[in-house]
């Protein structure tokens, strides 16, 4: 009982993971401009989750083992999806609170954020489904979704867009290299949090 | 002159939300985000009304420069512009006083941490960018980093240097907000109550009608 009154969220814990869940925003905005704006578009759409992953790390390592409560994924997806909402594509929102519901599943379990494995699994596999949530829509409404984007992008975008986003070797490419680079931002982000943040008895 | 409810933006927003995803015509965008100017006339931000639109324009003629010499920057720059319409029915809510907006939420039973998250969002972009340039002045007055090739030359120390300030500050910024709002009695289990009257009238209602009548026109339409 004591226990399972300690796992729950309180307010503090609450607003704890909304400041770093806006700091979070904010990389994985700068983030994804630099990637739009600096490379090519085959680059962007087969890096840019990974490269959010990787500079997002620390920040969200530092989140995890702060709070270190059931609920953090899920408020961090619901976070990331209410970002990409407001930039414009709202169809993301439920699949992140999915991809938030699949990561606290495999959460579960005693002081699993707390765990290094546990944590670096499950944030590996929240930005890969991250970037396979991306492609939803090639596959479910395929002929909406490209009729909107007709007017504003060009023919040659939207055939890098269907290039990249519409065939299954490259969504698996993405997904490999999506876990691949957010696993080392999990290392990197934990090797930061023992140097500076731990040394000062801040978590 | 009472403004709209938080309330009629949210469904302003989710009608709008839907609609944008069903244009298809640049002209439809165009159109609406000339309505949603009107909207935010209407609430008296005049100011932010100019704003959003000479940005529209600005960027709509750019990507027209664009288009046959640059096709990234064309890509960009629609991307952009088309969010505009959504960015300003959102500014709506922005604007407006946060002790309304919690009420508003509370009202159509939205449950309490959803409630302070949303405000928190709304309110936490500018102190952030005020904590980015806190480090940056940091930075300067320790003589780290003080050109462009040194930012080039160690980029992973630029990271470091830059990234254990700003989680050492959402650190802190966390406690001590949570440490308020505990004083304050968010964690009570009691309703909260509020010194602003807020209500859903007739107000709301003709204006949602309007908003949607205009909005129908522009899709079944043009």
């Amino acid at each position: 009982m004591n226990n399972e009154k300690q796992n729950k969220l309180k307010m503090r814990d609450i607003i704890t993971l909304s400041i770093f869940n806006i700091a979070i925003i904010v990389i994985m905005f700068v983030t994804k401009m630099c990637t739009m704006m600096l490379t090519t578009p085959a680059f962007d759409y087969l890096f840019y989750v990974g490269i959010m992953g990787l500079l997002c790390a620390p920040v969200f390592v530092v989140m995890s083992n702060k709070v270190a409560k059931r609920g953090t994924y899920l408020i961090t997806g619901i976070f990331g999806g209410l970002f990409i909402t407001v930039m414009g594509s709202p169809w993301f929102l439920p699949v992140m609170i999915v991809v938030g519901i699949v990561c606290e599943i495999i959460m579960i379990g005693q002081d699993t954020y707390r765990n290094p494995k546990r944590n670096g699994i499950a944030y590996s596999v929240y930005w890969a489904l991250y970037a396979l949530g991306s492609a939803i829509p090639m596959f479910f409404f395929k002929e909406q979704y490209l009729n909107s984007l007709k007017e504003s992008y060009t023919e040659e975008g939207i055939k890098t867009l269907v290039r990249f986003y519409g065939s299954w070797d490259m969504l698996l490419l993405i997904a490999v290299i999506t876990i691949v680079l957010s696993a080392i931002g999990f290392i990197v982000g934990k090797k930061l949090m023992k140097k500076h943040i731990e040394k000062a008895k801040l978590v | 002159m009472r403004k709209l409810d938080n309330r009629t933006y949210i469904i302003l927003l989710a009608v709008s939300t839907i609609f944008w995803f069903l244009f298809n015509k640049n002209i439809q965008i165009h159109l609406s985000v000339a309505l949603n100017a009107l909207l935010l006339v209407y609430i008296k931000e005049h100011n932010k009304a100019i704003k959003f639109v000479i940005t529209y324009l600005t960027m709509v003629i750019l990507a027209g420069l664009f288009a046959n010499k640059i096709a990234l920057m064309y890509i960009i720059l629609n991307m952009l512009a088309r969010s505009i319409p959504l960015v300003m029915v959102v500014t709506c809510i922005i604007v407006g006083n946060s002790s309304e907006l919690m009420l508003s939420l509370q009202k159509i039973k939205v449950p309490k941490p959803i409630i302070v998250m949303i405000c928190i969002l709304i309110r936490f972009f500018p102190v952030l960018s005020k904590e980015n340039i806190a480090i940056r002045n940091g930075m300067k007055a320790r003589g780290l980093f003080s050109n462009w090739k040194d930012f080039m030359r160690n980029p992973f120390l630029v990271y470091e240097c830059f990234m254990v300030p700003l989680i050492i500050r959402c650190i802190k910024l966390s406690d001590e907000l949570g440490a308020t709002a505990e004083l304050r009695g968010l964690n009570a289990d009691k309703k909260r109550t509020c010194i602003y009257e807020v209500y859903f009238g007739l107000k709301d209602i003709c204006a949602l009608a309007i908003y949607g009548a205009a909005i129908g026109l522009i899709y079944f339409g043009v």
